[in-house]
This record gives C-alpha cells, sequence and structure tokens, in this order.
C-alpha cells in the first residue's frame, strides 16, 4: 500500500486539495436543484402535451364544421334548384355530399339530424328543418355530442364488479 | 502535545483528497450544473409553448366563431385586419395584436399575428364577395409569434 503511495507521489507530486464543508453543501444543492429541474420539466411538458390536445380538439371541431357547412351548402342549393317536395327526396340530393363529407343523416320525423365524427369521442350533431313552399332550411341545433351513447335498454349498468338495476 | 498533533492531522488527512481526484470532481460538478441548466432552459422552452398554444387557441376559436357566425368582414372589424397581400382566391389579411388581443401597430408591442386568407374560389367576383354577408366561403387562419413562428392554424373555417 506504502509502495503504490508513493508512487503516486512520484507520478503527481504531494499536493493535495482541501474537501471542505461547502463542498459537500454544493453537492447537496447540485442534486437538489437537479430533482426541482426534472420535476419542473416534467411539469411543463405536460402542460405543452395538453395544450397541443386542446389546440388539436379545436381544429378537429372546425374540420368538422367545415364539413357540416358544406353539407347546408349542398342542401340550400338542392331546394333552389330542385324544388324537392320531401325530407327523403333532399336526402337523395344531397347523398353524393353526404358520402363525401363523411356525414351522416338520419330524419326523425319532420326533421333531418346529420351526424360527423369529430376526433374518437366526439360528433357534431345538426338538426335541422325545412320549408320547402319557402324553400328555406332553419338549423334547430348544432352541437358537440359524445359519439357514444350509453345503453340503458337492459335496466342495467355495469360498474367495475357491480351491477345498478336503473328501473 | 504530538498524540494530540497526530490526531489532528489525521482527521485533517481526511478531508483532503488528491488533485487528480478534485479536478474530476469539478469536472463533473460542472457537467451536472450544465445538465440542470439544459433541463430548466427546456422546462421554459415547453412552458413558453403552452402558454402560446392557450393564447392561440383562444384567439383562433374566437376569429374563427366570427367569421362563421358573421363572415369575414366582421373579423376584419374586430382586429383591425388590414389586407397584407395577395393569396390564392382573394386578399390576404393581417394584424398585429398585443398580449390582450388588441391590434397594435407599434412593432416592439406585437405578441401575436393573425392571418386570415380565403381559401374558395370566388375571385372573379372580387373582394366584395368575401367582404359581403352573404357569400358562402371558407378562409384559413393562423396564428403566428412576435417572431413569426406559425403556434396553430385552422385550415379552413366556414363562412355559412
Amino acid at each position: 500500500m506504502k509502495k503504490l503511495e508513493s508512487k503516486k507521489v512520484k507520478k503527481y507530486g504531494n499536493y493535495k486539495m482541501n474537501i471542505s464543508g461547502a463542498i459537500i453543501v454544493l453537492a447537496l444543492v447540485a442534486a437538489i436543484l437537479s430533482v426541482f429541474a426534472v420535476l419542473s420539466a416534467k411539469n411543463a411538458y405536460r402542460e405543452m402535451k395538453l395544450a397541443e390536445n386542446a389546440d388539436q380538439r379545436i381544429k378537429d371541431y372546425y374540420t368538422a364544421d367545415t364539413k357540416m357547412g358544406f353539407v347546408f351548402n349542398a342542401i340550400d342549393d338542392a331546394l333552389a334548384q330542385n324544388s324537392p317536395k320531401s325530407l327523403n327526396e333532399i336526402n337523395t340530393l344531397i347523398a353524393e355530399e353526404l358520402k363525401n363529407e363523411g356525414v351522416e343523416s338520419f330524419i326523425k320525423e319532420e326533421e333531418m339530424i346529420f351526424t360527423i365524427a369529430i376526433d374518437e369521442n366526439r360528433k357534431l350533431e345538426a338538426c335541422v328543418s325545412l320549408d320547402f313552399s319557402n324553400k328555406e332550411m332553419r338549423v334547430l341545433s348544432y352541437k358537440a355530442i359524445p359519439a357514444s351513447e350509453g345503453d340503458y335498454s337492459s335496466g342495467m349498468i355495469d360498474i367495475w364488479d357491480g351491477v345498478i338495476n336503473i328501473e | 502535545m504530538d498524540s494530540d498533533n497526530k490526531i489532528r492531522r489525521a482527521g485533517f488527512k481526511a478531508f483532503r483528497l488528491p488533485l487528480l481526484e478534485m479536478v474530476l470532481i469539478i469536472i463533473i460538478f460542472i457537467i451536472v450544473s450544465a445538465m440542470i441548466t439544459r433541463i430548466f432552459i427546456s422546462a421554459s422552452a415547453y412552458s413558453k409553448r403552452a402558454a402560446d398554444l392557450r393564447k392561440a387557441d383562444i384567439l383562433l376559436q374566437n376569429a374563427a366563431e366570427i367569421v362563421r357566425k358573421d363572415g369575414l368582414s366582421e373579423v376584419i372589424f374586430t382586429y383591425g385586419l388590414l389586407r397584407s397581400g395577395q393569396g390564392e382566391y382573394g386578399n390576404a389579411f393581417e394584424t398585429g395584436l398585443d398580449e390582450d388581443f388588441n391590434a397594435t401597430k407599434e412593432a416592439e408591442r406585437v405578441e401575436y399575428y393573425l392571418d386570415v386568407v380565403p381559401t374558395e374560389k370566388h375571385a372573379e367576383l372580387g373582394d366584395d364577395f368575401y367582404l359581403s354577408k352573404n357569400g358562402k366561403y371558407g378562409v384559413m387562419i393562423d396564428v403566428y409569434d412576435k417572431d413569426r413562428n406559425l403556434i396553430s392554424s385552422v385550415s379552413e373555417v366556414y363562412v355559412k
């Protein structure tokens, strides 16, 4: 051991630096700062991802909204040019536009309902009524709704490992 | 007395490191400090991007809602948009906004730029078509930061 030490002394000289309490404090500060840095970066990254998601939701909404606008435009054109007499006739006239834009349509009593997917969880639903004599379209409701709705026909809802009877 | 000195020396020796090890420790400290600084800079960039996106989203949504309900003329009036050039299908409009989304012409107060550009071909009808309340067309809305980097954009909003 002593031989090894003497070899080191020969090689690097006998100079030694003091290691004091300040260096230990510095090491602690560095460790604490790294923890804070990682935590704040993680938090900021999550915040950025959340903001990006919100941004994407807005873009998706207006993409769907624009497609719905084209459908309304097609209805207006069909009313003006073809003088249809029933909702079924309108549905046939705008079938191509509906297919192009990926819009689904349903006829419910005197109203037409159009739906288009905004994203995985939402769809845009527009409910319109048509006045064939005045060749006018009225939008009764226009809203984003959940893409899937609960099926309560059985009267039972499975919740985790239990079942709730809603009847 | 001698034994006291020996003990003191022995204790003192325990807190002394050779130069090579000390240099090594200093290098490690420098690397760790650089890493910490880098992480804080990244965190700051993420936060800035998040804040910019949230503000741009508010601006985009406001502008889009005005456009789709009242047309291009209304958004020009609301945000003080000015003609900035010729888009593919009509005049492009732009404004500089301060942090509270008020139109400003003072370059140092500009935080965001709002661009609105028609996306449908009605060129033969001229700008009057886009500015009338009866036209049906689409517009693209872009929000840039003060250094002209695109923050967010809605590719088409249909004016109904």
